[in-house]
């Protein structure tokens, strides 16, 4: 056969191939119904706004405690903070020598450490830095191990969605919530808003506060592809050593030589706000051009140019955006005084940790033996009925709650207001009239830890 | 632990302490700054043990003092160096002394030395005290610089102690004895330095069930960890350390609990009073204890009949969460006798659906057979 007859059979031989498999193919096509927005209505014993580190496990203890719980969080996994933002250190759980804050939140976390096969801190030892008592997590590890939790706890999670509209009516909370293809109503008799942004509290008209000028965010990174100590850094300007240096895996071992490193480093975002989706994106935009800037900037260094991100993290870290005005609002002195109130439910045991426009860090250490507590008045927002907050948005002074606004701190808020809204439900009333013994009780048979009790 | 590139060797055997430059006799007028011991004693001091190490990288030797009855109790090594202050110089005799654990002890001098600052002024007692407090606390961050980063203005690149004027840093002034930072450099890096490294492979190879429990004794928390971290699988559990792992366990102290928990090893968890001992603590234990514990009990090469039917019988009391832990090990241990299953089938009818569903799930896998038992996971289904 010659060539252009070989080719042509060739060619025949493919039409014919295509001829016998393209009727399959267009047989599975049919039109598909349009996309239309599914309503929904459901009801539920307690609802948990918001999915970050104080809403994973307030929703796992309410599950856990009986209850019909739903989780809805505006984004794709849980953890916030801790896996989205990439904070993935939490603390603090022990202080001068003694665990402070135990439950489901230090469960969480030695579950991540058990099964990522690291090791815990020397807690017994006090620290030269508070931040050697944080503990390293393997974040991925941690929103997988949340989910599982919640899910065999019975929580009802509902990602991609966020409430809109909010009515007390006839002893319940009416939210609804939209997501992707989705409106939902659901009714609660308990509403826990852990959004951090006290978001649920201002849409049902409770009152929040702002500070002025609030905390910068961050946005989380990792960077790569050069080595530290070859660096001429008298041929770097030395507001990049830092940067620089902090990425260094090996400049993050713990001197302990009992624990993994923390490998990250940050940018900040001046006024950074997760409340909107426009307020977030915007603090995201900032924190990704700051850092490409950065990134671009480091590169033109002598030993910098093959320099590369290794790990961004999805988006900007919020420290500080609203609190409410709650029942009690703790105060700096009642922080570090650590006074403990009749309805002290959880500890706090972080420095007062206010960065300040980016620049400085203001610190004031707790003195010995002093651990702080968290009551649950600062819990609940004046003049309201079946609602509780938990986490960064709790009713404090703005240097009480740089410190109150820690993970381990937001994980004992959760699982306190939990415990509330719980025995609030079984007993038909609201938090501020379930006996405190009783919540006390319930927090304990879950094996958190209350203040003052032996 | 990584071995310094030293190589040492035993030189000399049995020397009495009393024949040594370095005195512990009572009636020497040294000066002597300690920590608490690892290991208390009250043996007479002329008749200790003495081993000498050298340590062939730096020349010096490294002493072992052990009991008659060869209890090691701690190392020391004698050195002199050059103090110098603008060009004046004089020779300093000390003696550093680790626990066998490698944690610092205290230091010595002999009869009429004395540790100076700047212009050979002779420390006060206080400074005496601090530098015995700095010295012992392995977080400073002295081995992360060198000596002339302590200084704001250095000036001279010599190297003996206290022989560098400047000031130090503001940070670092707080982690020196001021007037002093040399010598207190120079001090925590020795301590924290090779031979400690080597005091500790030292006790390694002497490391004895008997001697681990002597550890575990220790007043200090640094040392109990010390030995759990090194209680292998090729350890014995004696009557005794067992007995000390038990009580640090259920002690109040987490960090310890959790490598007390940690250090046992599987083989270890054939010992069925060891396996007794932790169901006993795991009733008193906090949240996260109970968990360690359970996950402990699952590395058992199989769960004693007693432990199991003991565990039956709070099974009812537990929390969700506990029970979901109890019942995997449960299945990690085919855990299926009738009267288990029968316990299990009880909770079914628990209100809480995240403890019941625990119970279903675990008599569904169990695939089990009673009668009654089928009837209540029937029941349970159809009631969901």
């Amino acid at each position: 056969m010659g060539k252009i007859e070989r080719r042509t059979a060739i060619k025949s031989l493919g039409a014919l191939s295509l001829a016998v498999a393209t009727p399959a193919i267009s047989k599975a096509e049919k039109l598909v119904a349009s996309y239309t927005i599914k309503q929904q209505s459901i009801s539920t014993d307690i609802l948990v706004v918001g999915g970050g580190t104080a809403g994973t496990i307030a929703a796992i203890q309410a599950g856990r405690a009986g209850a019909k719980t739903v989780l809805v969080e505006s984004g794709s996994q849980l953890g916030g903070t801790t896996t989205t933002g990439g904070v993935a250190f939490p603390g603090i759980f022990h202080a001068w020598g003694k665990q402070i804050i135990d439950g489901i939140g230090w469960e969480l976390v030695m579950d991540c450490v058990q099964l990522n096969g690291d090791k815990v801190p020397n807690f017994s030892l006090l620290p030269d830095r508070h931040w050697k008592h944080q503990v390293t997590v393997n974040a991925p590890l941690y929103t997988l191990l949340a989910e599982e939790k919640c899910l065999e706890a019975g929580v009802n999670i509902r990602y991609y969605e966020t409430p809109t509209q909010i009515e007390f009516k006839n002893g319940k909370w009416e939210v609804e919530t939209v997501g992707k293809g989705s409106r939902t109503q659901i009714t609660c008799d308990q509403l826990i808003d852990c959004t951090g942004n006290a978001l649920i509290a201002s849409m049902a008209g409770f009152d929040v506060l702002r500070e002025a000028d609030t905390q910068p965010g961050s946005l989380v990174f990792r960077i790569g592809g050069y080595d530290y100590e070859a660096l001429d850094l008298t041929k770097i300007p030395k507001q990049y050593h830092r940067v620089l240096r902090q990425n260094m895996l090996e400049r993050q071992t713990r001197t302990n030589r009992e624990h993994t490193f923390v490998p990250y480093g940050y940018v900040y975002v001046p006024g950074a706000d997760s409340t909107t989706s426009e307020s977030h994106t915007k603090a995201n935009h900032e924190g990704r051009a700051t850092l490409l800037e950065l990134v671009r900037t480091l590169r033109s260094f002598p030993g910098c140019e093959q320099l590369k991100i290794l790990d961004l993290k999805t988006e900007t870290a919020v420290r500080e955006t609203y609190r409410i005005d709650g029942l009690y609002q703790m105060t700096h002195q009642d922080y570090v005084q650590g006074r403990v109130f009749e309805d002290s439910l959880s500890h706090s045991f972080y420095p007062i940790d206010l960065h300040r426009e980016g620049k400085s860090i203001y610190q004031e250490f707790l003195k010995p033996d002093i651990v702080a507590s968290i009551p649950l008045r600062a819990l609940i927002p004046k003049r309201s009925k079946n609602f509780l907050v938990a986490g960064r948005c709790v009713s404090s002074d703005r240097l009480a709650n740089s410190a109150l606004r820690v993970q381990a701190s937001c994980m004992g808020m959760g699982q306190a207001a939990a415990a509330a809204a719980v025995l609030a439900n079984q007993q038909g009333t609201t938090p501020t009239e379930v006996p405190i013994n009783d919540i006390k009780q319930l927090l304990e048979e879950h094996g958190a830890i209350v203040p003052n009790r032996a | 632990m990584k071995l310094p590139s030293t190589n040492y060797a035993i030189v000399a055997a049995s020397l009495l302490l009393s024949c040594t430059l370095f005195s512990f006799l009572p009636d020497a007028q040294e000066l002597k700054y300690t920590q608490a011991p690892t290991i208390a004693s009250d043996h007479d001091p002329e008749q200790s043990i003495v081993l000498a190490f050298r340590d062939t990288l730096s020349e010096d030797s490294l002493f072992l003092v052990k009991t008659q009855d060869h209890i090691p109790l701690h190392y020391f090594k004698p050195i002199t160096t050059e103090v110098c202050f603008d060009q004046e110089c004089r020779l300093l005799s000390i003696i550093v002394f680790w626990n066998i654990t490698g944690r610092y002890l205290g230091f010595e001098l002999p009869a009429g030395e004395f540790l100076s600052k700047r212009d050979h002024e002779p420390f006060f007692n206080d400074e005496y005290e601090r530098l015995n407090d700095l010295l012992a606390d392995p977080t400073l961050p002295l081995g992360e610089v060198s000596f002339h980063n302590l200084l704001e203005r250095p000036n001279t690149p010599a190297d003996s102690i206290d022989g560098v004027t400047g000031a130090t840093t503001p940070a670092l002034s707080q982690v020196v004895v001021q007037g002093a930072a040399y010598t207190t450099y120079t001090l925590w890096n020795i301590i924290y330095g090779p031979t400690q490294d080597l005091v500790m492979h030292l006790t390694e190879k002497q490391l004895s069930p008997a001697l681990m429990t002597l550890i575990l004794q220790s007043p200090d928390l640094s040392d109990k960890a010390w030995a759990l971290n090194r209680l292998s699988k090729k350890t014995t559990l004696s009557p005794q350390l067992s007995t000390a792992l038990v009580g640090i366990i259920s002690g109040e102290d987490f960090f310890l609990s959790y490598a007390a928990i940690n250090a046992i090893k599987p083989v270890h968890l054939s010992i069925d009073t060891l396996q007794f001992a932790l169901f006993s603590i795991y009733q008193e234990a906090s949240h996260s204890i109970k968990s360690l514990l359970i996950e402990k009990l699952m590395e058992a090469p199989a769960l004693h009949a007693e432990v199991t039917a003991s565990f039956r019988k709070v099974l009812r009391q537990l929390n969700g969460k506990q029970l979901g832990d109890v019942l995997k090990l449960y299945t990690k241990h085919a855990i299926n006798d009738l009267d288990t299953l029968k316990t299990v089938a009880e909770i079914l009818k628990n209100k809480n659906n995240y403890i019941s569903g625990q119970a279903y799930r675990f008599l569904q896998k169990a695939k089990v057979s009673d009668p009654g038992i089928v009837e209540l996971l029937h029941q349970y289904a159809q009631n969901r």
